[in-house]
C-alpha cells in the first residue's frame, strides 16, 4: 500500500501545481468587472454604448439576468432547490418505473453495490459503468463530477464566470483543467461469490444426498484499480476547434434529415436560446423599456469605477419592474414569471458551460503526448501487484503514429522467500507501436498497418496462489503437496511481436483486422508460440453517435 | 464595400442591399460559432438559409427586409475574448464577444 499512498501523494501535488498548463481562464470576465471596465473608458459614446449593451437582454442576457436575481438570492435558491427536487423524485419514479440499467446487462452485479448515488453519477454522466463477464467496470475522469454537478444543480454549482446565481457555489476553471487531467477505473469482480462449498445433511437417500450450499468468499473485491495523469498535452488550436465545430455542424444536419432523428434530446444550446427569447419577449413587450435603458445608462455613464457597481445593482428592482409592467396590449410576467424565466436561463447558462467543456474534452482537445499511470491489480489467484507505466504517444507527420509505453511491475507484499529468485520487483515492461496510415486501399477501403514489439523483463518468477483441496478453474496440477499455497513458474524474457492490417476507419464503423503474433514464452509457459488472429468489429455506439453528440 | 451602419441601439444596424458576411475573430483562447445554433430569419420569422461555418455566417440582405441574426458562440476556456465583425473592406466592428455575451440577437434592418 506504500506505492497507492506515493502515487496519491503525487496526484495531489499535481493538482496543486499543474504541470503543464491546459486553457486558464482567471481572467473570466464578470458583469461587474465589465461594469469597472467600461467606466474607465474615456470615450464617452463608446461607455455609453457598452452600457446599453450591458442591459439589452439581445446582447447581455448574463448580466441581465445576474441583475434581475440580485436581490433576491435567497428565493433564487430555494426555488432552484425545489425544481431540482422535483426533478430528481421525477428522475427515481421513472427509474423504478422502469428499472433498466445503464450497462444494458441483467445487473445482476450493479445492483449488490450500485449505491444510489453511484446511479446517479452514472445516470449524469459523471461515471461510466461497463459489464464484462463477472467484472463491472466503473471509470471516469475527476472532473466527471462537478461536471455533472454544473449541467444538473440549475446554475446553483458552476465554473466560476458561469454562474449567474449570486451566493452560488463556483469551481475555478484551473480546478476543472487539473481534475480533468485524471481519470481512473475500478474494476469490480464477482467470481471469488461464485465459489461453492456445501455440507451435508442428514442420511443418504439411495444414491442422493441433500446438502446444504453456501458460496465462499466475498461476494465482490475490487479487482483492478487504475489512475491516469496526463502529463504533457500540447495545446489545443483554433483550427482543432473549428474543425470539431464543423463536424458538429454535419452531424446535425444529418441527423435532422434523418427519420430517426429524436426531438427528445436536449440540446444545451437550444434550451440556452429558448430561455433567452422568453426574456426577449418580456422585454420587447415592456412599452418603458427604452426610455429606462437610456435614462439607466445615463445614471450609470456618470458613475466612476468605484461607484458603478453599487449604481448598476439599484437597477435591478427598476428593471423588474419596467418589464412587469408590459404594454397596452399585453400586461408583463408576475414577479414569480420573471423570477422564473431568470432561474431558467442562468441554469441553461451552467448547463451550457458544462456542455461546451465536455465537447471540448471529447472532440477538441489533442490527444496527450505523456500520460503516467497507476494500476493496483488484485487478480483473484495472484499475489496483488503495482504497476507504475509511462505513456507516450506522438503523432508524426500526417501519417505516422508512434506509441510507446514504459512499466515497472513490484508485488505489494514481499514474496515467499521459500520461492527462488523472487523479490519485491516483479517485472520491467517496455513496448513500441508504429502507426501508418495507409489511405484508401483499392476494394479494401481505408486501412492502417501495424507493428508492435514488447518486451518484459521476468525479476521474479510468476506466482500463483493454490489450495489444492480448490483447484483454480482451468488449471490442473497434478502431484501438488497438500500444504502448498503458492505455485511458480520459471522466470526469464518475454518478447512478443505483432504484425497488424486493420481495414475500415474510424469513420465507416466497422474494422476487419488481421494479425500475426509471434512470443517466445508467456509467463507460465516457456514455449514460444505463433498466432493469427482475423476478426470483423462494428462500433454500435456510432448508432448512437448522433443523438450523443446532439447533446452539446 | 461593408454593408451595416450601426445605429443608436446597439443590437440594431441598417444594412445595404447585398450579401452580408459576419465573421468571428478571436482575440485571445477560442471563440467561434456553433453552426447549428446560428440562424438568420427574416420578418415573417422563417430561414432565410445563410451559408453558415464556425467562423462565418453569410446571407443575401434584400432592400425593404428586416432580418433577425441569432448567434450562439463556443467559447473555450471561459476567458476567451473575439471580435464580431462585418467581413468587409473596413470590417465593421459588431461587437467584442466574451462569455457574457453568449447568445446574441441582432437586428438588421435593410
Amino acid at each position: 500500500m506504500r506505492s497507492t499512498t506515493l502515487f496519491i501523494v503525487f496526484v495531489l501535488s499535481l493538482l496543486a501545481n499543474p504541470l503543464v498548463s491546459r486553457a486558464q481562464n482567471s481572467g473570466t470576465p464578470t458583469c461587474e468587472s465589465t461594469l469597472v471596465g467600461i467606466s474607465q473608458n474615456s470615450d464617452l459614446n463608446q461607455r455609453k454604448n457598452d452600457l446599453k449593451k450591458l442591459l439589452d437582454v439581445n446582447l447581455r442576457a448574463p448580466c441581465v439576468v445576474e441583475l434581475l436575481i440580485l436581490p433576491n438570492a435567497s428565493q433564487a435558491t430555494r426555488l432552484i432547490l425545489w425544481n431540482i427536487f422535483k426533478g430528481s423524485t421525477e428522475n427515481l419514479q421513472q427509474a423504478g418505473a422502469t428499472a433498466s440499467g445503464t450497462s444494458g446487462s441483467t445487473n445482476l452485479i450493479s445492483k449488490n453495490f450500485t449505491s444510489h448515488i453511484l446511479s446517479f453519477a452514472s445516470e449524469y454522466g459523471a461515471i461510466t459503468e461497463s459489464t464484462s463477464g463477472q467484472t463491472t467496470t466503473a471509470a471516469g475522469t475527476l472532473d466527471g463530477v462537478p461536471l455533472a454537478l454544473e449541467g444538473h444543480t440549475q446554475g446553483l454549482f458552476a465554473e466560476c464566470g458561469a454562474n449567474l446565481v449570486s451566493g452560488s457555489t463556483c469551481l475555478p476553471s484551473k480546478w476543472f483543467n487539473s481534475l480533468g487531467r485524471i481519470s481512473y477505473s475500478v474494476s469490480l469482480d464477482s467470481t471469488p461469490g461464485s465459489q461453492l462449498s456445501g455440507t451435508t445433511v442428514g442420511a443418504p437417500q439411495g444414491n442422493a444426498q441433500e446438502v446444504n450450499v453456501n458460496t465462499t468468499g466475498t461476494p465482490i473485491r475490487v479487482s483492478q484499480i487504475t489512475v491516469k495523469v496526463v502529463l504533457i498535452q500540447p495545446p489545443s488550436t483554433f483550427d482543432n476547434f473549428t474543425k470539431a465545430l464543423q463536424q458538429l455542424s454535419q452531424q446535425k444536419s444529418s441527423a435532422s434529415t434523418s427519420p430517426t432523428a429524436s426531438s427528445s434530446v436536449t440540446d444545451p444550446g437550444k434550451t440556452l436560446q429558448e430561455a433567452q427569447d422568453t426574456l426577449i419577449g418580456y422585454q420587447n413587450g415592456a412599452q418603458n423599456y427604452t426610455s429606462w435603458i437610456d435614462g439607466a445608462t445615463d445614471s450609470l455613464v456618470k458613475a466612476g469605477p468605484a461607484q458603478i457597481v453599487g449604481e448598476w445593482r439599484k437597477l435591478s428592482s427598476q428593471l423588474a419592474a419596467v418589464l412587469e409592467q408590459g404594454g397596452p396590449d399585453k400586461k408583463g410576467p408576475t414577479d414569480d414569471q420573471l423570477m422564473q424565466a431568470a432561474l431558467t436561463f442562468a441554469s441553461a447558462f451552467a448547463g451550457y458551460a458544462a456542455a461546451e467543456r465536455m465537447f471540448y474534452n471529447t472532440q477538441q482537445v489533442p490527444k496527450p503526448v505523456l500520460s503516467l499511470a497507476y494500476n493496483l491489480n488484485r487478480p483473484s489467484n495472484q499475489p496483488s501487484n503495482s504497476v507504475f507505466q509511462l505513456i507516450y504517444g506522438q503523432k508524426i507527420g500526417a501519417k505516422w503514429t508512434l506509441t510507446g509505453n514504459a512499466a515497472v511491475s513490484i508485488y505489494n507484499s514481499a514474496p515467499s522467500s521459500s520461492i527462488p529468485g523472487a523479490s519485491y520487483l516483479r517485472d520491467v515492461q517496455a513496448g513500441v507501436e508504429v502507426d501508418r496510415d495507409l489511405g484508401t486501399l483499392w476494394l479494401l477501403g481505408p486501412a492502417t498497418a501495424c507493428g508492435t514489439y514488447y518486451f518484459q523483463y521476468q525479476s521474479s518468477p510468476a506466482i500463483l496462489n493454490v489450495n489444492p483441496s480448490q483447484p483454480n478453474n482451468g488449471i490442473t496440477i497434478t502431484g501438488l503437496p497438500s500444504n502448498a499455497t503458492q505455485i511458480f513458474a520459471q522466470k526469464g524474457s518475454i518478447n512478443v511481436a505483432q504484425v497488424k492490417l486493420a481495414l475500415g476507419s474510424t469513420k465507416s464503423n466497422w474494422k476487419f483486422p488481421v494479425a500475426v503474433s509471434w512470443s517466445n514464452r508467456t509467463e507460465l509457459i516457456t514455449k514460444s508460440t505463433w498466432r493469427a488472429q482475423i476478426g470483423i468489429t462494428y462500433d454500435f455506439d456510432s448508432l448512437l453517435a448522433g443523438t450523443s453528440k446532439s447533446a452539446q | 464595400m461593408c454593408l451595416l451602419t450601426p445605429t443608436p441601439n446597439p443590437s440594431v444596424f441598417n444594412a445595404s442591399p447585398g450579401t452580408l458576411t459576419v465573421e468571428i475573430v478571436p482575440k485571445t483562447g477560442n471563440v467561434a460559432f456553433v453552426p447549428p445554433n446560428c440562424d438568420v430569419t427574416d420578418g415573417s420569422a422563417h430561414s432565410v438559409n445563410p451559408t453558415k461555418t464556425p467562423t462565418t455566417v453569410s446571407f443575401k440582405v434584400v432592400a425593404g427586409q428586416s432580418y433577425h441574426l441569432r448567434l450562439l458562440f463556443d467559447i473555450f476556456p471561459l476567458s476567451s475574448t473575439g471580435t464580431l465583425q462585418e467581413q468587409c473592406s473596413g470590417n465593421t466592428a459588431i461587437d467584442q464577444i466574451t462569455q457574457l455575451s453568449n447568445p446574441e440577437v441582432y437586428t438588421i434592418v435593410a
